[in-house]
């Protein structure tokens, strides 16, 4: 099968979360009670074990009449071709599936949670209540069982959700990019290259940590070889050291009986 | 900042772990070291100690470890996996392979005193020198993993600091030494806990632990460790009590024999220290991400 790709173009997302309470529907995600936020019209704020799609609402400017801008962006998990999650799962968990997506086997993880921390974009949350780790399937069980599109991109009422091949969705955002920047605006892809290539990639208007996104995200098992080495040479000094002050014993020792 | 989660360890159960693998690890690297560079036959009684030491808390890591998991009956599936990129993959291995060695050794020191009866002829004939060499290969490792761990995530303040592995193991060997110098004390070898020689390598360590803490604080979101939610879990209980005042004491002891009194009391805060430090280095990452839901916050405010 294809690498598939969601492509979230955020020049045209109206932030109806629409594609929040899909993802809800399908995935028959619990409600969470979280309470009046006060940021923006936003009560979400973040993905969660059982909030795997959230529209992030940003606001740019102060003055409402003048100057004011709204960003929206429907975020989820990003599917990286170099996923830290994945790197790490001791358990064998978290797999690929074969579309792209990085998903999670519930039934296997043990809720070590060394994945929360390995995830660039924060994106793996622990749920205390079942003692695993959820995320965003991308909806395997959908686009590769039922050949059917993500139920977030199903239910998008302006196709700020995309979904297809790879290949036609990076050349649909270059399209979507150019068409931007035509019109004068600042435009960028983002997930082309970042982590070896997103399988959900957007269309940004602004910076990505403007959108809550690493403008540079990095594998952090990229520094998994450098502390060992570290470890190794350390424990050579260690012994040198155990064999000066251990050493000098024998030696007095020595002295002391002869 | 950006929406950066971070895993809900337990300190009871993480920060604890970290401490007893790490003494466990280091009590016998330090049996070994004593093997292949200090007087075996003299310090017998460390090397038996350290080893039992070892043995009994390699027993305690996996139920801490397990406790720590959401699911605990699935602790097994860490051993279905070999992953050279996952530290957690990796120290599992270690860990169970670090046991065996840690257990054998005990079980041969245990039948050559003849306290231990089944299979001592047998335990009797293996070759213990080179089985300790091969063991403490494994405890470096026990010992050095859980840092790179830490520093192979994206927590700002782990992965800042690649010598965290390195960090645990240094602090891993001095808590040892700490731990067995009690337990000397206590079964009543004080001539061979108070050892200048032993306390020379006490204070090796600890020097090299100051360059390691200080490097630590320098890193990004290490000013977190001298700000007043760590003033006693760091600058006291870690610089003050773990390391500058057993530095003091030893070097102010060390042309002349040290109480058993002050000895015992050295190695407790050097205990206190190593404890410290790593529930410091846990809960300062913690600290660095003030989670998803306080990120998206700030980054309103800067924008706003």
């Amino acid at each position: 099968m294809a690498t598939m790709t969601m492509l979230v173009d955020t020049s045209i997302c109206i932030g109806c979360k629409g594609c929040e309470v899909a993802c809800k529907q399908w995935n028959e995600l619990p409600a969470e009670i979280r309470g009046f936020s006060g940021q923006s019209y936003d009560n979400t704020l973040s993905l969660s074990a059982n909030t795997w799609c959230h529209v992030d609402f940003v606001e740019q400017g102060t003055d409402y009449t003048q100057d004011f801008r709204w960003l929206f962006v429907s975020d989820r998990c990003k599917h990286c071709a170099e996923a830290g999650c994945l790197e790490v799962c001791p358990t064998g968990a978290i797999y690929r599936t074969e579309t792209g997506a990085v998903n999670i086997n519930t039934d296997v993880c043990n809720g070590c949670q060394n994945c929360v921390s390995s995830c660039p974009f924060g994106v793996v949350s622990f749920d205390h209540d079942t003692g695993v780790v959820g995320k965003c399937t991308l909806c395997t069980d959908r686009t590769e069982t039922l050949g059917r599109e993500p139920a977030c991109v199903a239910a998008c009422p302006t196709d700020s959700l995309v979904w297809g091949s790879r290949s036609d969705m990076l050349a649909l955002a270059d399209r979507k990019r150019a068409r931007i920047r035509g019109k004068g605006g600042p435009a960028r892809v983002y997930g082309k290259d970042e982590l070896g290539g997103l399988n959900v990639m957007f269309v940004l208007e602004d910076e990505p940590e403007v959108y809550g996104l690493p403008s540079d995200p990095v594998l952090p098992q990229t520094h998994v070889a450098q502390g060992y080495t570290f470890t190794a040479a350390g424990s050579v000094l260690l012994g040198i050291a155990a064999l000066v002050s251990l050493r000098n014993r024998r030696v007095g020792a020595e002295d002391k009986e002869g | 900042m950006l929406p950066l989660q971070v895993s809900s360890w337990p300190w009871y159960y993480v920060a604890v772990y970290f401490f007893f693998g790490g003494i466990a690890a280091g009590s016998y690297l330090l049996a070994a070291l004593t093997l292949v560079f200090g007087t075996p036959t003299r310090d017998r009684p460390l090397m038996r100690w350290a080893t039992y030491l070892a043995a009994i808390l390699v027993l305690v890591c996996p139920i801490l470890l397990i406790l720590d998991l959401g699911q605990e009956l699935r602790f097994w599936r860490m051993l279905t996996q070999f992953k050279l990129l996952s530290p957690v993959s990796l120290g599992s291995w270690a860990l169970l392979i670090f046991g065996f060695f840690a257990v054998l050794s005990s079980l041969i020191f245990l039948a050559e005193d003849g306290k231990w009866k089944i299979g001592a002829s047998f335990l009797k004939r293996l070759p213990h020198g080179l089985l300790m060499r091969i063991g403490a290969f494994f405890g470096i490792f026990v010992a050095g993993y859980t840092g790179v761990l830490l520093s192979s995530t994206v927590i700002p303040f782990w992965n800042s600091n690649q010598l965290l592995g390195l960090t645990f193991l240094v602090s891993g060997l001095s808590t040892a030494l700490a731990a067995v110098t009690l337990l000397l004390l206590w079964r009543g070898y004080h001539q061979v806990a108070d050892n200048h020689n032993f306390h020379s390598l006490e204070l090796i360590l600890l020097g090299f632990e100051v360059l390691l803490v200080v490097w630590m604080v320098f890193q990004e979101g290490g000013d977190i460790l001298l700000t007043s939610q760590f003033l006693f879990t760091f600058v006291v209980a870690v610089a003050v009590m773990g390391v500058l005042i057993p530095m003091i004491m030893l070097l102010v002891y060390r042309e002349r024999a040290m109480p058993s009194s002050i000895l015992a009391i050295v190695s407790l805060l050097i205990l206190i220290g190593g404890f410290f430090l790593r529930y410091s280095v846990l809960e300062a990452g913690k600290a660095s991400v003030g989670g998803a839901e306080h990120a998206m916050a700030l980054i309103r405010m800067l924008i706003g």
